[in-house]
This record gives structure tokens, C-alpha cells and sequence, in this order.
């Protein structure tokens, strides 16, 4: 089937008006032996994936049934590591899929996109609120390309240096991102742990990543990070890299720490996992010169030309792509509005004190499954300070497939197996628990755990 | 005086109910009152009532338009109309609540999103002419800087790194071309484009000549809407000189089904889903921008890449060291399903019916627009077409023009770009505007002509049937209110 309003006589009807005898006519400025004939159409369709033919409604509706089918949504969810299992208030997904919104694109004209770009001012303000800086923009595609950005506009400001420390154990899978995108860039990672951030501090260093909570769960003293730079050297970033923005609720804010940028993923504000993707990045500053070096779209408040209504509008695009070209510090265009939507509408379905509660309950539901896995013989928990909603567990033999195994027949997705991110992982577990892990699931774990060594 | 939502706030009242957790009575957070938010770092986000949540944002959803309310012309964007069963399919839980890790170790449990996967690039390299994909970049742009990379460490791993430091890209490109280029520390070559609208392959030579060019990016259809009739010489002298052809794919719904990049001699391309392959805009994104690439260079494509094996599906990582991944989990698999349940609808035959629409739709109302917008570029235009504001009268410009076609109904065309046609009015209709949406559209624009002519001051005071006429520009640079805050603090003033 396909999506084309026309009746076969309205096609001849505009046929007619632009002069064509049959519709293959339109494409005459395409060399001949570039044009796909019917029998080369048929033969480029090799694999058996693509048909000719296309099909009803009801026949993708059961081809996905059965793919989803094939997928496992498991009952109960212990992996974060940087996609979380959180409630999503019902308000989030009807609102998000209001067609005005959702079939609408960058608010160019503001006059026809009030909507829009009032919603992403008060994401705006939300992220701002959460992160405790003055300045937000409208989303980036994840915390992974987030932190590249940051790392990106903290060159702009050191532009003779080149190096970036990373204290507290980044996210494995963000650090690639890091690797991959700086490649051309000349710029080096060293990974410290932040207790001797001091030492690593030299005349190269352009930013500190502080991650807190970090890959393994733990929460760090970023206020203590940002002075030990500080007093070396005023004229470090420092970047404060969050992957679980409802961290953000409970624990004292980035900008009260006084870090430069505040960067992440806030997936967890109202979006599914969806296996990894749509996500949704963030990034905030305090600094009004930092503000116009922030990648990405950002929504400003201003008056009408010849009147005196208020209205919003995108604004600080002399920093973008489209006017700036290949001056601009950032290509980003399309970025994850529709997410950034989601998260406006979850904080404010949960509200400031929702969002703390279900903070303080991930933290709580992690500490009785990390308490209750302490008591198992063999299993020693290694994370050095407090934790969020993660932590990683260590287990002297290597029977952690035999738990996971083991959750798996009780319809639960078990611990992560850290050996097979990084083989100097081996031999640890990072738990994740979450609202969402209900009493049963969170006994039935530990039962698993208990199995796993018997 | 604006109402945001801070001004709906009633303390104690939201819209999930506040949770409890017997379970985790008494369990110490265990967090030193340093490390937690003290009064004066307060969380400032207020409690609102669901009812009043529900309100404000159905209100926000009436001053907005999407491609649901009606045509939307904004050329380069492609705004089609999106298939309703590609959200009901997207959220079904079996891809929804799937974590990104689950199955890492024996690709257990992720059987079908790995087929679907699996399938779409296939798919994708079937219609472009590609050898291999990657799903991970998360939109367009994101997937010319995937490109850039490829081109760098493949220019690296012949040595040639220092020498070859220069990529071209036309006059009629999009911004995010040189931005790309240049974020992977490329000077970017800007080459103008010759008397048909086209590139010059004087010009193109002059460029090469030196030696130092690394590679071209090429949208085909151009942004005028015409197609590179001598894409073949250009691929060719490019190859010659040492570089890699890239095809940005932005305006692959002038020629999806009937022609392909691959074929062309391009080396990588990307395809944007949101564009082509119709998944919802969504206000500026979600987006998915898959790269692919010719077999020499497979191996550089970052992330993993999908296999089939004796019956199962599996995730490997490339042989070689590969270019490392460009975003933390697959990419926006969420689009990618929508893209893949729209390939599947159709069939290349469905795709193809398409295409012939959207530029059957594009040349009609360029036909019937003949007397009324001046066309620079007179040649076969495919999926769009640019303008220019020169025929009219009374210094009434394309924003002007802009402004009064949102009074009268319709969404407005792309403004001002490509910059080469003064007064770039550029128009992408889509194939899926029925013929009276494309006369409505026609009607419109011979209106402001008229009104042009007759009563100017009505085109040039537009918009007034908004919510707000035309914004202050400047001053929301000059004085930037980001936030509710600061504009709680400037409506004190």
C-alpha cells in the first residue's frame, strides 16, 4: 500500500498540466543509464528483505507482532549502565502524540510555532532547575554526544591545550563515543581516579569530566573536584557528566557544585528504553560566555517588532551551522525534540516533590538489594562512597552467568555482566534497581544470587 | 503576559501520586547531607495538577502546526505524511521496553529487533546501491560527521592524512555539509555553482588540482531541486584526484526507487529516515541517519553491525579495529522501526509510485505558479523547487511572503536558502498533498501576489492572525531570556 492521496485521473490531470505523456518523463535529466528500468528495479532486490510489492495494513501489523514477539520485555529490569527502567506517567505519551506536535518540525516560524517553542522554554527553565545552572538548550542526540560537545566547547575556550582528564569511572560505552568523535581533533583522555585529580593537573589539561554518579553508581564530591582544579588552574572546565538525570533531584546540583557545564542523558525523564534509542542529551551552563558557545537549537523570550505582546522565539543562531557553515562549533540540526517534549511533560506530571520521592526511592530500593547481596557469602560490594540507583557487586568464582541464568527463568533481566564490557571487569556485577523493581522481584533477584553460588 | 506552566503549581498536587514503598521503609539513603541538595539549591519545579498539565499542553498543541493540520512546504525537510500503524507498531512493549544490553553476551531475547534491524540495512543498501550500513548516527548531520570520520581515518590509513586536508562542497550546500567537514578538522572548499545551477566542472577541476582534497559532498537532487546531470564526470574526477565521493541524502525523496547514490560512484552516503522514509519530525527530532558505504570501505563503519547465521541474528563488531561508535547504545532504533515498517508497506514499487508523486506534485505547482514566483533555474525540477521574490511588487519580500502565507493557513516554504537565488522561496510540496492541497497552496501564493499589488500593507504587517505578529529578532539576542525565571525577573522590571 502507500500513502499517495491522488485518484489515477488527478495524476493524468497534473500530467497533463506539466507536460508529460507518462510519469518516467519527469526524470529526463537523469542519464539513461543511471535510471532503474523495471527489470533492473527487480534485480537490485537481491536479499529478499525489500519486496517489489508492497503490503496491507494488517499484514505489517502481524509481520512487527512477530518481531516484537521475538524480542524479551521482562517482568522486572536490574541493568541501568546508562539505559533506565522508570515509570512513565500516562499524561507523557498522549500528550506527546497530539499531532500538532508530533508531525511538526524546527519552529523556524515562530509566529505558527508558539507552542513549541513555549514548551521548550520551560524544558529550558526545568533543566536549569534540575542542574542548578542559568542556561540550558533545547536537547542534543544523548549524554554520549553531549559530552563531546562539552569536551568540544571547552577547546574552544583553551585552544592551546589539549588534554582532558576523566575522574570516576566514565561510562565504558560514552568513552568510545568520546574516542571516536575527538579522532580528528588531536585531543587525549586520561582516565584518574578523583581522589588524584591533583597530581594529573598539569598546563595541557583544557577540562575535567567529573562523573557522578559515575558508571559504577557511585556519587562523588564534584564541589571538591571543582576546587582542587580550581585552586591548580582557574582556566580548566570543569564538566560534570551525568547518565541518570533523576540523580538530579536528590543530590546537590552541578551548579551548586560550580562546575562549568552540566551534560547527560535524561532518557530517564519520561522515555522508553526503546533499546537504547531515541535518547535525549542535555547540556547546561552558568557562564553568559559559555551560553554562546552552547551547541544546539535554544529558545529565547522577546517582544513583538511593532507591539508590546511577549512571544518565543529560537534565538543565538550567529552560533549555528546554518548561518555559521563550517564556523559554526557545532553541525547539529535535528535534534531529539520530540524527547525533549517527553521529559518537559514527566517533570511536571511528577512535580519537584515526585521527582525527589522516586529519587530517594531508587536509592533506597538499591541500598536494601545491595544490603540483602552483602549478606551472601562471597559477594562484596566495591563501590568506595555512597551510591544512586547503582552499584557493583564482586563475586569471587565466575558463576555470574549461572545467576543471570537464573533471573532469566524467573522472567527477571539480572545483574550486567561487567567482563563482558571490559575484561578488567571481570568478575563484577552492576546492579540496577529502580521504582519500578517491585518487592517480589527485588527477593526473587536475591534468591537468584543465592542459587548462583550453591 | 505569558502563563507558563510554573504558573499552574498547587503544592502537594500531582499527576502520578506520590509514592510509597514498604519494602524500603526505614532503608537509609545513606548519602552525607553534603552530597544532597540543602535549601538553598532547592529543586524549583512546582506540583501540578494532571488536569491542569493535560490543559496547558493541549493548549500549547492549538498554537502549533504539524503536517496533521495541513500542507507543509518546507523545502529540503520533506514533510510527509506520517502512517498512524508505525506508532502503534513502534510501541508495542516487545521493542519499547527492551533494554539496550540485554542479550550482549548470546544476542538472547533481541531476536526480532536484530531481523528488523538486519533488514533495514539491507533494505536501505538495496534502494541506495550500497554495500553495508550503519544504524547508529541519530540524524542527518550526525551522519555526515560519521562520514567525515570514515573519509579521515581512511585517508589516514593510507598516510595521506597531512596531504589530503580539504573537503569541497558546492554553493548551493546545506550548512550542515561544512559544519560536518569541519568538525572533523577539515578545511572545507566552497565552490560555486555554474549558470544552470549545477556544478561547475571547471571550477570542480580548479579545486582538485593541487591534490589536497580528501573528498566532495553532494546532495543529488541539489538544493534547487535539479538533478546533477553530470554526476558521473564529477564522481569520476574526484575519484581520479585521490578523494571519496559523499552523498548527503537529504533530498533522496526526489529520486528514491528510480535512481541510486550508489550508482552514481558514491562511496557513503546517508539516508535520512525522517525525510524519506516518513517517521513523525516530531518538532525538530527524534531523526535517524544510517551511513552506508561501499565494500572497500566496511570496515570502518562504527558500532556493531548485525549478522545472520545458520537461522540467528547477531551483533559483531567489525574485524579491524573499525572508526569505535558515535553514539552510547544502537542508534534511534525507535525511528528505525517506523522506517522499516514504511520500506515494508510500500515495497520498492510503492517507493518508487512516491517519488514519481512528489516530483509530479513539485512540478505542477512550479507550472502553476508560472506568472506568479520567478524561477532563476529553469530546468527539470525534482522533489522541490526554489523562487525567488523578484516579481513582487511593492518591495514585498519572501519574508513577507512567509509571514502571510501562516495568516492564510498553510505552513510557509524554506526562506533564504540555498543562498545563491535572492530571495529563496523553496518549495517541497511531498507526494502525499492531495491535488487540492497543492492548488489551496497555489491559490494562496497568487493571493499574496495580488495582495501585493493591491493592498501591500496586509502582506507586510503579517502575520496577523497568530498568537504573536512578527518577533523581535534582535533583542532576543541582544538580551537573551532562556528561562521562566529570567522572565519573571524582566516582566519585574
Amino acid at each position: 500500500m502507500d500513502y499517495i492521496p491522488h485518484a489515477e485521473s488527478q495524476i493524468k490531470f497534473m500530467m497533463e498540466k506539466v507536460g508529460v505523456k507518462r510519469l518516467a518523463d519527469l526524470f529526463d535529466t537523469i542519464p539513461r543509464e543511471l535510471l532503474l528500468d523495471d527489470e533492473r528495479a527487480k534485480a537490485i532486490l537481491k536479499s529478499g528483505a525489500l519486496a517489489d510489492n508492497g503490503m496491507t495494513e494488517l499484514e505489517l501489523k502481524n509481520l512487527l507482532a512477530g518481531l516484537a514477539s521475538k524480542n524479551k520485555a521482562y517482568k522486572s529490569i536490574f541493568q541501568g549502565a546508562g539505559s533506565y527502567w522508570h515509570y512513565i506517567p500516562a499524561v507523557v505519551d498522549y500528550l506527546t502524540s497530539r499531532g500538532e506536535l508530533w508531525t511538526s518540525y524546527t519552529p523556524y516560524q515562530a509566529e505558527r510555532s508558539q507552542g513549541y517553542l513555549q514548551a521548550i522554554f520551560e524544558y529550558q527553565s526545568m533543566i536549569a532547575a534540575m542542574t542548578g545552572m542559568n542556561f540550558s538548550n533545547a536537547s542534543l542526540h544523548d549524554g554520549a554526544t553531549a559530552l563531546v560537545d562539552a569536551i568540544v566547547m571547552a577547546k574552544s575556550q583553551n585552544k592551546d591545550r589539549d588534554t582532558v582528564v576523566i575522574a570516576g569511572k566514565i561510562n565504558p560505552f560514552y568513552k568510545t563515543v568520546v574516542a571516536t568523535a575527538l579522532m580528528p581533533r588531536d585531543i587525549k583522555l586520561i582516565c584518574v581516579e578523583p581522589g588524584k585529580l591533583a597530581a594529573s593537573i598539569d598546563g595541557s589539561v583544557m577540562a575535567i569530566i567529573a562523573c557522578s554518579p559515575d558508571f559504577f553508581g557511585t556519587i562523588h564530591d564534584v564541589a571538591a573536584i571543582v576546587q582542587a582544579t580550581k585552586q591548580k588552574d582557574n582556566s580548566i572546565l570543569v564538566i560534570q557528566c551525568i547518565t541518570e538525570a533523576l540523580s538530579l533531584a536528590m543530590l546537590k546540583s552541578p551548579g551548586a557544585a560550580g562546575v562549568d557545564i552540566a551534560v547527560g542523558e535524561a532518557q530517564s525523564l519520561g522515555i522508553p528504553m526503546c533499546f537504547g534509542g531515541p535518547a535525549l542529551g542535555f547540556l547546561a551552563v552558568s557562564d553568559s560566555k559559555l551560553l554562546h558557545k552552547m551547541p544546539g537549537r535554544i529558545v529565547g523570550c522577546t517582544k513583538e517588532v511593532a507591539g508590546e505582546r511577549l512571544g518565543f522565539t529560537l534565538t543565538l543562531s550567529a552560533r549555528e551551522q546554518h548561518i555559521r557553515r563550517e564556523k559554526a562549533l557545532s553541525n547539529i540540526c535535528s535534534n531529539e525534540a520530540l524527547n525533549m517534549l517527553r521529559a518537559a511533560i514527566y517533570m511536571a506530571a511528577l512535580g519537584g516533590t515526585g521527582l525527589k520521592q522516586v529519587a530517594t526511592i531508587n536509592v533506597k530500593k538499591a541500598n536494601y538489594l545491595k544490603a540483602k547481596l552483602c549478606e551472601i557469602k562471597g559477594f562484596t560490594c566495591i563501590n568506595e562512597g555512597p551510591t544512586f540507583n547503582e552499584f557493583v557487586m564482586k563475586k569471587k568464582d565466575t558463576s555470574i552467568q549461572k545467576i543471570i541464568k537464573s533471573c532469566e527463568s524467573k522472567d527477571i533481566l539480572g545483574p550486567l555482566d561487567l567482563g563482558t564490557v571490559n575484561i578488567e571487569w571481570k568478575g563484577l556485577m552492576l546492579f540496577c534497581a529502580t521504582e519500578m523493581n517491585e518487592s517480589k522481584a527485588i527477593d526473587d533477584l536475591i534468591a537468584s544470587c543465592k542459587e548462583g553460588i550453591a | 503576559m505569558i502563563t507558563t506552566i510554573f504558573d499552574k503549581a498547587a503544592p502537594g498536587k500531582n499527576a502520578t501520586g506520590f509514592m510509597t514503598d514498604k519494602q524500603v521503609e526505614g532503608v537509609p539513603a545513606g548519602i552525607p547531607a553534603s552530597l544532597i541538595r540543602d535549601a538553598a539549591d532547592s529543586l524549583e519545579i512546582p506540583d501540578i495538577p494532571e488536569v491542569e498539565i493535560v490543559r496547558h499542553y493541549t493548549e500549547l498543541s492549538r498554537k502549533n502546526y504539524g503536517v496533521d493540520n495541513g500542507i507543509y512546504p518546507l523545502g529540503s525537510c520533506t514533510m510527509k505524511y506520517n502512517p498512524k500503524i508505525n506508532e502503534t507498531l513502534t510501541n508495542l512493549p516487545g521493542f519499547r521496553d527492551i533494554h539496550p544490553l540485554q542479550g550482549l553476551q548470546d544476542n538472547r531475547g533481541i531476536q526480532g529487533i536484530l531481523q528488523l534491524l538486519h533488514e533495514t540495512s539491507l533494505m536501505l543498501a538495496e534502494i541506495t546501491g550500497m554495500d553495508a550500513f550503519t544504524l547508529q548516527p541519530a540524524a542527518g548531520a550526525h551522519g555526515e560527521f560519521t562520514g567525515n570520520l570514515i573519509i579521515k581515518k581512511y585517508i589516514m590509513m593510507k598516510g595521506l592524512d597531512k596531504k589530503k586536508n580539504k573537503i569541497i562542497v558546492p554553493d548551493t550546500s546545506h550548512g550542515t555539509n561544512p559544519a560536518s567537514a569541519a568538525s572533523c578538522n577539515f578545511e572545507v572548499i566552497e565552490i560555486k555553482s555554474n549558470e544552470q545551477g549545477l556544478v561547475d566542472l571547471d571550477q570542480l577541476a580548479q579545486a582538485l588540482a593541487p591534490g589536497d582534497v580528501a573528498g566532495i559532498m553532494l546532495t543529488n537532487p541539489n538544493t534547487l531541486g535539479l538533478f546533477e546531470e553530470e554526476i558521473l564526470k564529477v564522481t569520476k574526477m574526484v575519484h581520479d584526484a585521490g578523494g571519496l565521493c559523499y552523498y548527503d541524502g537529504a533530498n533522496l525523496n526526489g529520486l528514491c526507487g528510480v535512481c541510486r547514490p550508489g550508482d552514481m560512484g558514491f562511496d557513503i552516503i546517508h539516508v535520512n529516515l525522517h525525510k524519506t522514509f516518513s517517521t513523525p519530525h516530531g518538532g525538530g527530532g527524534p531523526g535517524a541517519g544510517p551511513v552506508g558505504v561501499k565494500a572497500f570501505l566496511k570496515e570502518l563503519l562504527p558500532g556493531p553491525r548485525t549478522a545472520l547465521k545458520d537461522g540467528k541474528y547477531s551483533f559483531t563488531l567489525p574485524e579491524q579495529a573499525g572508526l569505535g561508535s558515535i553514539k552510547a547504545f544502537h542508534g534511534n532504533i525507535g525511528v528505525v522501526i517506523r522506517a522499516y515498517c514504511y520500506m515494508k508497506a510500500l515495497g520498492l514499487s510503492g517507493l518508487r509510485r512516491g517519488t514519481e508523486c512528489a516530483v509530479l506534485g513539485a512540478n505542477y505547482v512550479k507550472v502553476m505558479l508560472k506568472d506568479t514566483i520567478c524561477v532563476p533555474y529553469q530546468r527539470r525540477c525534482y522533489h522541490e523547487f526554489v523562487g525567488s521574490d523578484d516579481g513582487f511588487p511593492n518591495h514585498v519580500n519572501t519574508e513577507d511572503i512567509a509571514k502571510r502565507m501562516l495568516d492564510l493557513g498553510v505552513h510557509a516554504p524554506t526562506i533564504y536558502f540555498p543562498i545563491l537565488v535572492h530571495g529563496a522561496i523553496m518549495i517541497e510540496p511531498t507526494e502525499t498533498e492531495a491535488l487540492a492541497r497543492l492548488d489551496g497552496l497555489v491559490n494562496i501564493i497568487k493571493q499574496i501576489h495580488k495582495e501585493a499589488e493591491e493592498t501591500p500593507a496586509i502582506v507586510k504587517s503579517a502575520p496577523n492572525d497568530m498568537p504573536v505578529k512578527r518577533l523581535d529578532q534582535v533583542l532576543a539576542a541582544r538580551n537573551p531570556v532562556l528561562t521562566v525565571k529570567a522572565l519573571k525577573k524582566m516582566q519585574e522590571k
